[in-house]
């Protein structure tokens, strides 16, 4: 019900009930004021039978002593006001009284006919007669006139008990109208008061729920148990708080997201910083091997002159091209001063052959691929020989690859390790490599032509490895 | 502070509310009944009781039956009496009742000119019967139906039958009554004397008194003066019953005395009980009523037409006392 509906509903209750009650003590009232006439009307009437009949004794008289027809006319004219006094006065029998008012009613029949005896006597002129009637005419208006004293003494006895009794109702009726008066307070208080409960509990309900929204609780739902316009704002405040809550939670996790990339950022920041740092003492290593290089050569040793070169070479190039692609030319150069230096190790223990076709020198391939599966080869077919071995490096053409195959004649390698070398992760172990495992340059090579068909590896226990690049065939250099 | 409140409402309501309807139900209590309004034709008949005195309780029992018995009959009773001895009032009721053409009148007879006139001539021009009741008038003189109450000659007879064989068939009896004796008491007087008549060796003497407590106790006096020896005193009314035996006993022993009276009025009781009169007549006035109501209702309707013109006799006995 809307507040509207309870305000009109109150005010028609009120209004209803005192109009009720209005009514009927209106209604009782007028009772009460009919009651009180018709006692009275009695006595009139009553009294009014003494006066009429009286009044026809009277004209009688003037008859007799004067029987003009003005004066008959007169008579009748009494007579008929006496008939009429007769029919009103027949209305007032009750049970109490039936035999008194008909005696009543009677006796002016006894007079109305004595009267007009009177009269026909007067016209026959019969004196004596007229006189005899005359006097019965009399006595019976004397007797009429005892008799109304009689009956208004019987009815005044019989209406006092009435009017006591009237009197009484209407002192009850006072009492009743105040305890009325208090009970319809009382409920109209009642309900007064429940009705503005119930629009203020929801209010404060609201304003309860409006403060903790204020407060920043998003969570608890607003729920009002009333079903009015307040109940309606309150479905509205929920829906906002809802939409409040939603926009609140998305701004935390976009505050979240930033905090994150800031921090993402500081770490980003903060091991370039680092890299850079591990890059300075490379390059004074590098420099420092230079510095050597030119000192053994100016002490004379020129071969160690040439190996550290050699080496400032390798690492240079390690420093600088790991992200970088580069031509088959560049990595051969940098597998020959590898070997070069592998050779002042292993002296006669290893041999390297060379086979390359010239024209393919130009073909582009990522950095450091080559020399690792040498390093490979070197650790897996010549550390392991007593009696050395011999790794071979040949650059070919194959219909539209470039094929760069390394081979070596060591012990091969079982099925189980061929397998793992394919599939495993770059091994740590090994402390001889050059950081850069077999696994890494499949992956960039994968990469970097986009193709998952680019190393394949054969061995046999005994004979050897054979490792074989396929290089897609490239008229341009492409694009970094 | 709701929960307060609203009980303390609550509370408030209740208690109106006890109040209130019990207040209510007071109102309804309190409404007055007004006499319920007749239909416009009374086919009931109308019957009036006409005594000459409401106080006695004679003729307070007369009217008891005969209202009685109108209860039972379906007619309307009423009883109009006058005050005192006054002729006038009663004659008075009588012509009201005539002129308002009641159905019947029952009636005390009264032996005056004013009551025989009315009877005879007003009530036969308005055609109302009339029945008397208790005393009785001669039926030529007032052209009643019929009468109905005791045998006046009879029970005077009873009374001096007793008196005499009281007095051993000898002495003198004083017979009291009015200075102008009534119908009622000539008839008592003419039962005395027809029972006296078998008993030569007894004389009697009328005593007639008048209305006054002097007048009775002066006439008292004289008779007592004049007769001294007369010891035996018959008393026709009960009305001077107190006044003889009060002037008797002021003059001498009251004992020795014989006095007989008639009627039972409440003085005459008791001074029988007292032992100042040794006996009276008791009649039976309520029958009187009822049976005169219904013989005059049984007229109306044409049950019994003519009624029996002597009269219908009701029972009465001898109270003597010391029985």
């Amino acid at each position: 019900m809307t507040i509207q509906n309870k305000i009109w509903g109150l005010v028609s209750l009120a209004v209803l009930v005192m109009g009720a009650i209005w009514i009927a003590l209106t209604y009782s009232n007028q009772q009460a004021q009919e009651q009180y006439s018709s006692i009275l009307s009695r006595y009139l009437q009553m009294n009014e039978v003494t006066t009429s009949s009286q009044a026809l004794v009277t004209e009688l008289n003037e008859y007799i002593r004067l029987p003009v027809p003005a004066q008959e006319q007169r008579l009748q004219e009494e007579e008929q006001q006496l008939r009429g006094i007769q029919q009103r006065v027949e209305a007032l029998r009750t049970e109490t009284n039936q035999l008194d008012m008909t005696n009543y009613l009677l006796m002016m029949d006894s007079l109305i006919e004595a009267s007009n005896r009177t009269l026909s006597f007067v016209k026959q002129s019969e004196v004596d007669a007229v006189t005899q009637e005359f006097n019965e005419a009399n006595r019976i208006a004397a007797s009429l006139e005892d008799r109304t004293l009689y009956i208004l003494d019987q009815e005044l006895r019989t209406y006092n008990g009435l009017y006591q009794e009237l009197i009484q109702q209407s002192d009850e009726l006072e009492t009743l109208g105040l305890w009325l008066l208090g009970l319809i307070s009382s409920i109209v208080l009642l309900v007064a008061y429940r009705f503005s409960l119930s629009i203020t509990r929801p209010v404060h309900e609201l304003t309860r729920a409006a403060n903790e929204v204020a407060q920043g609780n998003f969570q608890t739902p607003i729920h009002i148990s009333s079903n009015d316009e307040i109940a309606f704002l309150a479905r509205t405040f929920d829906t906002m708080r809802e939409n409040i809550n939603d926009l609140f939670e998305e701004t935390q996790e976009k505050a979240r997201l930033e905090n994150e990339l800031q921090e993402s950022q500081l770490l980003l920041k903060e091991s370039q910083l680092k890299s850079l740092q591990s890059q300075i003492n490379p390059h004074f290593l590098f420099n420092t091997l230079n510095t050597l290089s030119k000192k053994a050569y100016l002490d004379g040793a020129e071969e160690t002159s040439d190996l550290l070169v050699s080496v400032a070479g390798l690492l240079r190039y390690s420093l600088k091209k790991v992200d970088q692609s580069v031509t088959l030319a560049e990595e051969v150069h940098v597998i020959e001063q590898y070997i070069a230096i592998q050779k002042a190790r292993f002296a006669e223990r290893l041999t390297f052959h060379l086979e390359v076709d010239e024209r393919l020198l130009d073909t582009y391939i990522p950095s450091l691929t080559l020399q690792p599966i040498i390093e490979n080869a070197m650790i897996h077919g010549i550390e392991k020989l007593v009696d050395g071995g011999t790794i071979t490096l040949r650059i070919y053409r194959e219909q539209e690859s470039v094929l760069a195959e390394v081979e070596d004649d060591g012990p091969g390698m079982q099925p189980e390790e061929l397998h793992r070398l394919l599939h495993q992760e770059v091994r740590s172990e090994t402390g001889h490599s050059t950081s850069i495992g077999f696994q890494n340059v499949v992956k960039r090579l994968q990469l970097f032509f986009n193709r998952a068909d680019v190393l394949t590896v054969t061995s046999a226990v005994g004979v050897g490895t054979t490792v074989t690049l396929h290089i897609p065939l490239q008229k341009e250099v492409p694009v970094e | 502070m709701k929960r307060t409140v609203t009980r303390v409402l609550s509370v408030c309501i209740v208690f109106f509310a006890i109040f209130t309807v019990i207040s209510v139900w007071r109102v309804i209590q309190a409404t007055p009944h007004f006499p319920e309004p007749v239909a416009d034709s009374v086919d009931q008949l109308r019957i009036v009781l006409i005594t000459e005195n409401q106080s006695t309780d004679f003729w307070k029992q007369v009217e008891e039956g005969a209202i009685q018995a109108g209860e039972k009959q379906g007619v309307l009773v009423e009883a109009w009496a006058g005050f005192g001895t006054e002729d006038q009032d009663f004659n008075r009721n009588l012509e009201t009742a005539i002129y308002s053409k009641v159905d019947g009148i029952l009636v005390q007879g009264q032996d005056t000119e004013a009551f025989k006139e009315l009877t005879k001539i007003k009530a036969a021009f308005y055609g109302v019967p009339i029945i008397t009741v208790g005393e009785d008038v001669p039926a030529e003189e007032s052209l009643r139906k019929t009468y109905v109450g005791s045998n006046q000659i009879e029970a005077a007879s009873l009374l001096a039958e007793t008196m005499a064989e009281k007095m051993n068939y000898q002495g003198e009896i004083v017979v009291v009554g009015d200075e102008q004796p009534t119908y009622m008491q000539k008839q008592r007087l003419q039962g005395v004397e027809q029972t006296l008549e078998a008993y030569p060796e007894i004389t009697f003497t009328y005593q007639g008194m008048g209305d006054t407590k002097e007048e009775i106790m002066n006439a008292t006096m004289e008779r007592l003066n004049q007769s001294p020896d007369a010891t035996s005193w018959l008393v026709l009314d009960s009305k001077v019953a107190y006044f003889v035996t009060q002037e008797i006993k002021r003059r001498t022993q009251v004992d020795p005395y014989l006095i007989y009276s008639f009627d039972e009025a409440p003085e005459v009781r008791s001074l029988l009980q007292a032992g100042v009169i040794d006996g009276m007549i008791r009649q039976r006035p309520q029958e009187m009523g009822e049976q005169g109501l219904n013989l005059l209702v049984q007229w109306i309707r044409g049950e019994t037409v003519p009624l029996n013109s002597d009269g219908y006799p009701t029972p009465f006995v001898l109270e003597e006392a010391g029985l």
